[in-house]
């Protein structure tokens, strides 16, 4: 379950690179490779500054025009799962 | 085809370069005998500072880059190598280094490989015997200490693989490495194609492998491992020879961008042009569109290979050889001849 308050970093030994609307993230030591559409690619690059849970979602709901809680089963299940791969921590 | 495999494919395809390799510095502290460069020294007039760099790395991420390998001459006697390193991983780039180890003497320093992170250290190693060793690199002393620094980094849990050129000195000697290497699961990648220098020195070629050397080294590595045995490839007259400026690019000293690190003509200097504009001017598009089509005297590989070849052209190596990069150089002939010989000996025993 995510906090509203919670920062949300992006793992710093993963890299990753944009390829028109989707972005690779590698995990090396796991030699795996992970692929995100668009809007996996829009929450990647929001985490360069280390949002809030609460900012991602407020930014989230302007940025594609839906409403909170669209937003909110969108974005925690893309987390859940970056996390889950461990491509990001809070 | 994995998603890895479709972002390369992808990046040939539209001309992205996925992997881009940062001469940082022709300063080296071994004289390998076999080298490339022809001068270990950095004009100071042209060397690139910090902040050149780091416009670079800003501009090969925006170009679509995310392999990065940083090369030299030697990469760790760069002033601002760790600044580089530190620089590249906060833009998140993987990151490789091909070094000798020579200055990875000590644990604190591989540990500090480690936390940058990078994630592959290649290890210039070209046999498990000394002498060999430091012939080669004609500095006394330098397989211990490269040995050593495999071993530190080993101990902090990098990723290393050996980098081996094979030469007429140390072929012989070559099973003996890979078998270290496999019982260490460390993956050892051999080349035997010694170039000339970049100054059109060819005097390196002399230490290239004999036929009966080259013979025997593909005999043996099919018999230890099948799947290593010289396969044909199947070419069409509008199949790329390379992948030249095309998924990879190379970047020197100077700021000057390469289509790749066998082929030393620049495409344009980044000092004076943003990547984008040399990326697409006329030499890049040269370059990149070589076909197998183009290469003049094809005659001399399909006389004996036929249209399936064991034949790998290197304009870079044709370029430094025959000062034509749209020709077979006899050492690619030489060694297509060797493979196929060996391949066909095999197909006849199974």
């Amino acid at each position: 379950m995510w906090k509203g308050n919670e920062k949300i970093s992006r793992q710093n030994d993963c890299p990753w690179q944009i390829l028109e609307d989707k972005i690779l993230i590698l995990k090396p030591e796991r030699s795996m490779a992970h692929e995100l559409n668009a809007t996996g690619s829009w929450v990647w690059q929001k985490l360069s500054d280390d949002p809030s849970y609460a900012d991602l979602i407020a930014d989230f709901c302007s940025e594609y025009e839906v409403l909170p809680a669209t937003a909110e089963q969108d974005i925690t299940t893309l987390l859940d799962n970056l996390k889950g791969q461990g491509l990001i921590e809070c | 085809m994995d998603v890895l495999d479709q972002w390369r494919a992808q990046s040939t395809e539209k001309f992205i370069p996925l992997q881009a390799s940062l001469e940082l510095t022709y300063r080296c502290n071994e004289r390998c005998t076999h080298c490339y460069i022809d001068n270990f020294w950095d004009d100071p007039n042209k060397v690139l500072t910090f902040e050149n760099w780091i416009s670079i790395l800003n501009e090969l991420k925006n170009a679509g880059t995310l392999y990065l390998v940083l090369m030299g001459g030697e990469a760790m006697l760069h002033h601002y190598f760790w600044d580089i390193a530190e620089a590249a991983r906060k833009r998140g780039f993987h990151l490789s280094l091909i070094t000798n180890g020579l200055k990875i003497n000590n644990l604190k320093t591989a540990q500090r490989l480690k936390e940058i992170p990078f994630h592959h250290i290649n290890f210039s190693l070209y046999s498990l015997n000394p002498e060999i060793h430091d012939k080669m690199t004609s500095v006394a002393g330098s397989h211990k200490k490269t040995m050593d620094a495999i071993d530190l980094c080993r101990q902090v849990g990098l990723q290393i693989g050996i980098n081996c050129l094979l030469t007429k000195a140390n072929i012989a000697d070559y099973f003996a490495l890979a078998n270290w290497c496999v019982e260490r699961e460390i993956e050892i990648k051999e080349d035997p194609a010694v170039t000339a220098r970049f100054g059109g020195d060819l005097s390196p070629l002399k230490l290239r492998a004999s036929d009966d050397q080259l013979e025997k080294f593909y005999r043996q590595r099919a018999k230890l491992w099948p799947k290593s045995l010289p396969r044909a490839e199947s070419l069409q007259g509008n199949d790329y020879v390379c992948n030249i400026a095309k998924g990879k690019c190379a970047i020197n000293p100077y700021g000057d961008l390469l289509g790749c690190t066998e082929v030393r003509r620049p495409l344009g200097n980044l000092l004076k042009n943003d990547f984008q504009t040399i990326w697409h001017n006329e030499s890049a598009y040269k370059w990149r569109n070589i076909k197998v089509k183009d290469i003049k005297n094809r005659a001399a590989d399909v006389s004996h290979c036929g249209e399936s070849t064991h034949c790998e052209h290197c304009p870079g190596m044709a370029l430094s050889e025959s000062y034509d990069p749209l020709i077979l150089t006899e050492d690619s002939v030489r060694l297509a001849r060797i493979k196929k010989a060996v391949s066909v000996e095999f197909a006849r025993t199974e």
